[in-house]
């Protein structure tokens, strides 16, 4: 199946979701947890991610939209990242490098 | 250009006097940050004298006591401080004294969305900080954030009319808000919230850094000024806070040059923490008060 790289807040996670990045939460200095990529989510993780006080965590969600959805949902996200820039000149090398990673960002 | 009377510096300040007290929990944290045991103290002193920081404050510390299957029903700041720590209990005492401070400064006149904008700035400014290896302590880049627009809400209590016409034109055309604000007022948000930031006895990197933030070349050996206008910058370009209004015109190269800022996709998790951590900071702290 395919999935979503997603940054979410704690306050959205569930047991059962992917970790799509490391969870490495730090308190005053020392590293409180640690759960790697590709694990899902116990309940027990859930309790610990809200105890270690984590804000957010990235995780692969199931893609279940159809392939036109997705090819809507870019469209759409893209038009969006001009709109922001609409004003800018992309001529400008920074503004050009800012402009693709946002692009790629909200495309991806 | 409209006209009113001259802005000045003495004419910001005598105004200013019609807003709420600035909350001096953000003074205090900020000048106790090097002295981690009479920041506790300070802290707990003046958490304790506010209800809204008391309350959120022990909001989240009961959330993880419940998550941690704790018995104990957490009613004691210092139990609260033990329980979530130090730096998570400054962040929550400044966004909530500085939230609570433009909300009844703005009345009920101004969008909720300029809220949103400067908690979103306030995360994006820390999550870049943390990105590059901290240059400058997370509460001043918190601060900073949530204060860098207060002179559009200082324009707004004088003319709201005046200041929503030069939004609505800076959506609409090519123009900057700042060039707009001063063919309406003779002066421009940014040095008006310098002038209000020196007032309230902020540290002149703060003042500096909201002087220049949309500007910011003229001051980059203030580190705080590039992180402040890149921050505002990422923000906008993830459409974070007041949507209706965000756009990039211009970023300053040599401010990501003094940053060591390289926009490659490692940009692309700091975007995900940011946005995430935004959402998160507005679900919790637009709660009802």
């Amino acid at each position: 199946m395919r999935t979503r790289h997603q940054y979410i807040p704690v306050t959205d996670i569930e047991p059962g979701m992917v970790l799509g990045e490391t969870v490495q939460v730090a308190e005053r200095g020392l590293l409180s947890i640690v759960l790697p990529a590709g694990h899902p989510l116990t309940p027990d993780n859930v309790n610990q991610l809200h105890t270690h006080h984590a804000e957010f965590i990235c995780i692969d969600q199931p893609d279940e939209r159809s392939d036109e959805q997705i090819t809507l949902d870019t469209e759409q996200a893209a038009q969006r990242v001009q709109q922001i820039f609409k004003d800018c000149n992309l001529d400008d090398p920074t503004l050009l490098e800012l402009f693709d990673q946002v692009m790629a960002y909200r495309t991806a | 250009m409209m006209s009113r009377p001259i802005i000045t510096r003495d004419t910001v300040i005598q105004r200013s006097r019609m807003m709420p007290s600035f909350p001096i929990v953000v003074q205090e944290i900020l000048a106790t940050l090097d002295d981690p045991d009479t920041n506790l103290n300070v802290l707990m002193r003046y958490i304790s004298l506010d209800p809204v920081i008391t309350a959120r404050v022990l909001a989240v510390a009961n959330n993880a006591a419940m998550h941690g299957r704790r018995d104990a029903d957490v009613s004691s700041i210092f139990t609260a401080i033990s329980l979530i720590g130090l730096g998570k209990v400054r962040s929550i005492a400044l966004i909530s004294s500085l939230g609570a401070f433009i909300q009844k400064a703005a009345a009920l006149s101004l969008p909720t969305s300029f809220w949103e904008h400067s908690v979103a700035i306030s995360i994006s400014a820390q999550e870049l900080n943390l990105h590059l290896g901290q240059p400058v302590s997370s509460d001043v880049a918190l601060t900073s954030g949530m204060l860098h627009d207060m002179g559009q809400l200082w324009l707004f209590t004088l003319d709201a009319d005046a200041e929503r016409a030069c939004w609505q034109k800076s959506i609409d055309s090519k123009e900057g808000i700042e060039d707009l604000e001063r063919e309406a007022f003779g002066i421009d948000h940014a040095t008006v919230g310098a002038w209000l930031a020196e007032f309230w006895k902020l540290s002149p990197i703060i003042v500096n850094a909201i002087q220049h933030h949309h500007n910011p070349d003229s001051a980059l050996d203030n580190p705080l000024v590039p992180l402040i206008h890149v921050a505002e910058v990422l923000g906008n370009a993830l459409d974070l806070g007041h949507r209706d209004q965000n756009r990039v015109t211009h970023i300053s190269s040599a401010a990501c040059q003094t940053l060591e800022l390289v926009l490659d996709d490692t940009m692309l998790p700091l975007f995900g923490r940011i946005e995430a951590r935004s959402r998160h900071a507005n679900q919790f702290f637009s709660l009802p008060r």
